[in-house]
């Protein structure tokens, strides 16, 4: 086997190959999402539906102070985006993110409302929360793990 | 008598592959946040970033954003490439410790 003089042991080669994994995995903490973030949005998904739902008095400014509170944050996130994980979806799932899982919240959204105009019962729009926010919350973890298995071949 | 891949020169510096290792599963990354994650100054990164650069291994794209001006970095095909047969030479070399074994 050639050995060139300037070449790293095996050792040295191991260390290289360990320290490469460890600022790959810095990378892609930094440019995926966390968990934390997930269940941020999803609680905001989850308290917007509440709020559709519900046509209560204070519905409207509800859903107001619910949208302009979600623009300023998501103003505040583009500030500190430092880095963009690579895009390893295609674009079949790419079109069942961006049009599916809307279309399946506006569904929920919908029927959850007649519901409750029909019956009035109160636990109606907190169950579509829960339900908006739980799917929402799957889809995005889903999302982060086939991302980071892809990326770099691992489960987070 | 088996050849080992030549490992790349621009790359096999431990700062250029720690910068190749940040940005190889992200799209592009903050100039700052290469800095602090390498713990160099700003020259010092420069100054690798323009080695990769001038190997055709690295791009910057500058964007303001309310004002505030940020540096992009993002491997290139050609850096990707590079440094994947530079890992797969490293992977190589530290086989070999497995087999004397």
């Amino acid at each position: 086997m050639a050995i060139f003089p300037d070449d790293p042991t095996p050792d040295e080669a191991t260390r290289a190959l360990t320290s490469i994994e460890r600022m790959k995995q810095f990378g892609l903490s930094k440019g995926l999402y966390s968990r934390w973030f997930a269940a941020a949005v999803s609680s905001w998904s989850a308290a917007m539906a509440v709020a559709t739902v519900y046509d209560g008095p204070l519905a409207t400014w509800s859903v107001a102070t619910l949208l302009i509170a979600g623009l300023v944050a998501l103003g505040a996130w583009r500030h500190r985006v430092v880095a963009r994980v690579r895009a390893v979806h295609g674009t079949a799932e790419a079109l069942a993110i961006v049009v599916a899982a809307p279309l399946v919240m506006l569904g929920l959204g919908l029927f959850a409302a007649q519901a409750f105009d029909a019956s009035r019962q109160w636990w109606i729009p907190s169950a579509s929360g829960a339900v908006a926010g739980l799917v929402l919350f799957t889809v995005l973890e889903l999302l982060r793990n086939s991302t980071r298995r892809r990326v770099t071949g691992r489960p987070s | 008598m088996v050849t080992v891949p030549r490992l790349d020169p621009v790359i096999h510096a431990p700062h250029r592959l720690h910068i190749c290792s940040l940005l190889t599963p992200l799209d592009e990354a903050e100039f700052q946040m290469l800095r602090e994650a390498l713990g160099i100054s700003d020259s010092a990164l420069s100054k690798h970033i323009k080695q990769l650069e001038d190997a055709g291994y690295l791009r910057l794209r500058r964007a303001t954003l309310n004002g505030r001006r940020r540096t992009w970095a993002q491997l290139t095909p050609t850096g990707r490439q590079a440094f994947a047969a530079h890992v797969d030479a490293l992977t190589e070399i530290a086989s070999l410790a497995h087999s004397s074994q």
